[in-house]
């Protein structure tokens, strides 16, 4: 299972976990299968999304290197307090359109519980010490979210 | 000596991106925040509260570890020092 899973995506070989800020578009399930391991019975994905709040665009913006430290900081807090198995963060920015993927976080662990909780103080985390900032466009002007 | 500035979200709307300041030898966290006011008629309301502290939507760090906006304003800057400034986050 393991060799099907690599051959499917040799981008990822030795990659444990996934870590990323990116401009493109990802694929969910990409994630999810190499979330999947043997003692893993629970995966929990979070994903963030752009919702019309009246809004016409979105444009995202990070700190990169600070932001990736951070995320890195996150996951291993995680990883400790819930006994997750993995998690994998990839969070976009640029310029995103309304039903556009904003940020996804993959949390895999034994059991559900853990990785629900897992999930939830990760995103709760991210929202309030990665340095990434969205603003909304829309006809009436701008506004950077949170201020 | 030299700070390189990277400023974000709304300061990067002020400040501009990323730019590189010549403060004295000595000079701390709020002089680089003074002389940017001076610099950017803008940021001052933006940066300081009326007790002149840093205000509330101001976020700061130095070589990508976040400063107090409080205890870490007299905290002295080293040449080749990198100052981010940027509003509160919300990602996700």
């Amino acid at each position: 299972m393991k060799v099907m899973k690599w051959q499917y995506f040799p981008q990822w070989q030795g990659v444990k976990f996934l870590i990323e800020i990116t401009e493109k578009d990802f694929s969910i399930d990409e994630v999810i299968l190499n979330a999947k391991q043997e003692d893993v019975g629970a995966i929990v994905i979070f994903l963030g999304i752009v919702r019309n709040d009246g809004i016409t665009s979105m444009e995202v913006e990070s700190y990169r290197m600070a932001a990736i430290s951070e995320l890195e900081c996150i996951r291993d807090e995680a990883m400790g307090k819930f006994g997750l198995r993995r998690v994998d963060i990839i969070h976009r920015v640029g310029s995103l359109n309304v039903g556009d993927n904003i940020a996804l976080i993959v949390c895999s662990a034994p059991h559900r519980k853990m990785a629900f909780e897992g999930c939830s103080f990760i995103l709760e985390e991210l929202k309030s010490r990665v340095p990434i900032w969205k603003k909304e466009i829309s006809e009436e002007g701008a506004r950077w979210v949170g201020l | 000596m030299r700070i390189k500035v990277k400023a974000f979200a709304i300061f990067r709307e002020i400040l501009g991106g990323e730019s590189e300041v010549e403060l004295m030898d000595g000079s701390t966290v709020k002089d680089l925040l003074e002389f940017l006011s001076e610099q950017h008629a803008d940021l001052r309301n933006v940066v300081f509260d009326v007790s002149g502290y840093a205000s509330e939507n101001v976020f700061l760090m130095r070589n990508r570890t976040r400063l107090d906006r409080r205890k870490d304003l007299l905290l002295v800057l080293h040449e080749g020092d990198e100052m981010a400034i940027f509003s509160p986050m919300a990602g996700g």
